[in-house]
């Protein structure tokens, strides 16, 4: 389930325009801003993980948050537009994150990203919810 | 010397006749290097506790006046039964603690006894005492990571 966790996180990073700040949401208590949205970015949650003994399923949110509403829209067809091109991307272990590994297989996605608004009086946020599926290893 | 400077300096005389309470407070300061952090793999993480001095002072904000005093409430009860620590606020010296601290993503608080047991907070909210434009106290809010 980390394999699929970083390898999501690593193929938005690697393939978003650098203009688009990405931020992992993560609870660390040495980190207390970790568990905090980020405004004016593309914030990556992963939620409830399946396990499965063919395919388990790890939920993803993808909230886009940004002081111009414009802005938070242009960046959800970016984000779509990169998701849309192969529907899926290569599961890699980041033990040592130098140097990933490929340990077989790939996280896969389906082919609709529906994203939803959420009402703040404070920045335009888009809300959308998918699963990445993978074979654990 | 301004009299702003003069009352901080005041207000750190006082802390030092005050404190230190029970426990002692630190500044701890983390930070991550090398590996991918991005991910959540870092390889090295380094801890860094400076003791706070002057020592500020602090109290349970659940603390309650009764009769005689006050009761001190070192935990609230939620809407289960659970019970839960309760929030603290804090009186620092703006010597001890600037607001370029308090600003930092990485800083967060930790109360040590003398048996080393330690407690980590993490800042709620803040606010400054100012005169003149010059900060000479500090109240911060903090609510410990045991909390759920």
């Amino acid at each position: 389930m980390r394999q699929a966790r970083d390898s999501f996180l690593m193929f938005l990073k690697d393939n978003l325009d650098s203009s688009i700040a990405l931020h992992a949401v993560r609870f660390d208590v040495n980190n207390p801003n970790a568990a905090l949205l980020q405004n004016n970015a593309v914030n990556i949650t992963f939620t409830d993980p399946v396990y499965h003994n063919k395919v388990a399923d790890q939920p993803v949110h993808i909230d886009i948050c940004h002081e111009d509403e414009l802005t938070a829209l242009s960046w959800s067809r970016t984000v779509w537009d990169l998701m849309s091109i192969r529907m899926y991307t290569e599961l890699k272990d980041y033990t040592s994150p130098s140097s990933p590994t490929q340990p077989g297989g790939a996280i896969f996605w389906k082919d609709t990203i529906r994203f939803r608004s959420v009402d703040s009086p404070f920045y335009s946020h888009l809300h959308a919810r998918l699963s990445l599926y993978h074979t654990l290893h | 010397m301004s009299r702003a400077t003069a009352i901080k300096n005041r207000v750190d005389t006082v802390l030092r006749k005050f404190t230190p309470l029970e426990r002692t407070v630190y500044k701890r300061i983390t930070t991550r290097s090398g590996g991918n952090d991005f991910i959540g793999r870092p390889s090295n993480v380094t801890v860094s506790d400076t003791l706070f001095d002057p020592q500020p002072f602090y109290e349970q904000i659940g603390r309650r006046p009764v009769s005689g005093g006050r009761d001190k409430v070192e935990t609230l009860s939620t809407g289960t039964g659970q019970l839960t620590t309760d929030d603290y606020a804090f009186t620092f010296s703006a010597s001890a603690l600037t607001m370029a601290d308090i600003k930092g993503a990485a800083i967060q608080l930790v109360l040590k006894d003398s048996s080393g047991n330690a407690e980590v907070l993490n800042i709620m909210d803040y606010d400054p005492i100012a005169m003149n434009s010059i900060v000479i106290a500090l109240t911060v809010y903090a609510r410990s990571t045991n909390r759920p």
